[in-house]
């Protein structure tokens, strides 16, 4: 009932589009790795300091992250100026405690296109807080991690979570809490392509790094690779199976140089699962990481963009058997208005799925449901609409009512139950 | 939380003007009506737009190249475009500079609202970076996401620049010109 995958005259263009690409960048992988390490911040340096400084006074940013605790307070994680700060609402969004910083120290967070920190909750009073440092290099940075577990007065000093030190890219971190209270942090790490192009090899894209703490936070074991070769600036999606263990759905760099999806369990031995199969072969960071929701009954839902010669736009699939087989993509909104960054939930029996698109004027979040667990789906409705910037769409719940969590420029912060549109 | 960029640093962007010429350019404010802008203000003449991001991995690459072309081949004509917020305006010269790019026609988005900014380019580009477009002597334009191929562009550039009764001809001898 909804819209197809492209049409043959769609696939005809795209096949054309295809052949102008080829044509124009044929380059090798291998060349975006020698770029990697041209001298481009030497002649830069001079200055730095004073950019940093500056940027850090400038910080502004919509990207939030939002979740509600076992209570039905909501808590909210945001970057103002350099600190990465928490605030909560007892009222359902209406109005915000006044925010506690993580940090006593400035550093510069990283907010842009799927960067943003995240929160967690678990028990009654902790609170798990992680993000991207950026560090003093071109696309480096480091994971940190802090928590609070005295119901958000106090946050411990950040730690940084990533055991390779060096000053390359441990960027676009993902937080979950286990079904026993494990934390799981997951990240994409350039560790292995710096040790690659020290000898010379090439190395496509970076890798999954992930590391659980089983005390709350307090500690973390060992960084754990999960797979060499994801693309190297799309968010990763973490969700819990019924089985306890946290799966990872991240844009891989598959053979051919094809970023297509994939799928693997935050446990050993660690089978990594090729999901979409768009073949979208460019050598270039799309900024347009996936989604992943997983029900009661270990359905698996997975919504992401592509814009590959078998696919284009939002797409959304399901799997029954973890990922061995997945039914046809469907197409997610309207596919002139650049439907992007989605986001799903299952909530109760509900499926939901939500997303932005830009119409030539403003953005509105558009949302789906379905009652039977992705097999059929209500028609779409528009949750909210803007006119001027706007954050990425986020889905959460507390109790029976489910909600958009979106940031606004011109708004400002939304929390909009879905019932009230889905359901007036 | 408040919008990206304050009134006040808005119109100081609006009002920099690049002064000398032995530096570095400063990224000029690319906001709502700046893409036709440098389209009117190229037209008649081809050149390269290019955009790109200071965080974008593959962007380096790129720029390294279109420094080199440009060494090579002065009469190539590049447009940069970041899409930076424009707190980070103050890395954009420094970075292009150490590009070999210092010198040419440099813009960073100065409104918040990407979206609408990203349409005005192009509503088939849905964000990836790089994203490059070689605009002809009739406007035309041929547009690529990731990575460029050299040898392509050297092509382009010859029929482009070489010869003006080529000018009908793209890089790739395909008919797949978008306006």
């Amino acid at each position: 009932m909804h819209d197809q995958r492209p049409s043959m005259s769609d696939q005809r263009a795209i096949q054309r589009l295809r052949a102008i690409i080829t044509a124009l960048c044929l380059a090798l992988f291998s060349s975006a790795s020698a770029a990697a390490d041209a001298p481009a911040e030497k002649s830069a340096a001079p200055d730095r300091a004073a950019m940093w400084a500056s940027m850090l006074a400038k910080q502004r940013t919509l990207a939030v992250s939002a979740a509600f605790d076992a209570h039905g307070i909501l808590w909210r994680v945001h970057v103002d100026g350099g600190r990465v700060v928490v605030d909560r609402s007892n009222d359902a969004g209406a109005s915000f405690s006044a925010p506690v910083a993580v940090s006593n120290e400035d550093e510069v967070i990283g907010t842009e296109g799927d960067s943003r920190p995240k929160i967690a909750l678990a028990g009654a009073d902790t609170i798990y807080i992680s993000y991207t440092q950026l560090r003093e290099k071109p696309f480096s940075g480091d994971i940190r991690f802090s928590r609070s577990i005295d119901g958000g007065r106090n946050f411990s000093a950040p730690i940084t979570i990533n055991d390779d030190r060096n000053i390359i890219s441990h960027r676009f971190d993902a937080l979950l809490v286990g079904a026993h209270d494990e934390v799981y942090l997951a990240w994409l790490d350039r560790r292995d392509e710096q040790a690659a192009r020290e000898q010379d090899q090439p190395y496509a894209g970076a890798a999954i790094y992930y590391a659980i703490s089983t005390d709350r936070g307090a500690h973390f074991a060992d960084n754990v690779k999960l797979a060499d070769h994801s693309c190297e600036c799309c968010r990763i999606a973490l969700a819990l199976a019924p089985d306890g263990v946290p799966r990872a759905f991240w844009r891989h760099v598959f053979a051919n140089n094809e970023r297509d999806h994939a799928l693997a369990p935050l446990a050993a031995p660690a089978e990594v699962r090729r999901i979409t199969h768009d073949e979208w072969r460019i050598e270039a960071c799309p900024h347009h990481g996936p989604a992943l929701a997983i029900n009661a009954q270990g359905t698996y839902h997975f919504a992401w963009f592509d814009n590959g010669p078998q696919a284009r736009g939002l797409f959304l699939a399901q799997s029954s058997d973890g990922g061995k087989t997945v039914s046809p993509p469907m197409a997610l909104g309207d596919p002139t208005a650049k439907p992007s960054n989605p986001a799903l939930l299952v909530h109760r029996d509900t499926l939901y799925a939500a997303w932005k698109e830009f119409d030539g004027e403003t953005s509105p979040i558009r949302a789906i449901r379905s009652e039977d667990g992705g097999r059929t789906w209500f028609e779409p409705v528009t949750l909210a609409r803007t006119a001027d910037a706007s954050d990425h769409p986020q889905l959460i719940a507390h109790g029976e009512q489910a909600f958009l969590s979106w940031n606004t420029a011109n708004e400002g912060y939304r929390l909009i139950p879905l019932d009230s549109v889905f359901k007036p | 939380m408040k919008r990206l960029a304050p009134l006040s640093l808005t119109l100081a962007l609006l009002t920099s003007i690049p002064l000398s010429a032995s530096s570095a350019q400063e990224p000029l404010p690319f906001v709502k009506g700046s893409q036709t802008a440098i389209v009117s203000a190229h037209a008649g003449s081809p050149f390269v737009l290019a955009l790109w991001s200071l965080d974008c991995l593959y962007c380096r690459h790129d720029l390294a190249m279109l420094g080199r072309l440009k060494a090579e081949h002065p009469q190539l004509q590049v447009v940069l475009v970041a899409t930076d917020t424009s707190a980070r305006r103050a890395e954009i010269a420094p970075r292009l500079d150490a590009l070999a790019l210092g010198m040419e026609e440099s813009w960073i988005f100065a409104d918040a609202f990407a979206e609408r900014l990203n349409h005005e380019i192009d509503p088939q580009w849905f964000g990836e970076l790089p994203r490059t477009y070689f605009y002809g002597r009739d406007g035309g334009r041929i547009s690529v996401s990731g990575s460029l191929d050299e040898a392509a562009i050297e092509d382009w550039i010859k029929e482009t620049y070489g010869e003006a009764h080529e000018e009908e001809q793209d890089a790739s001898g395909n008919s797949g010109k978008n306006h």
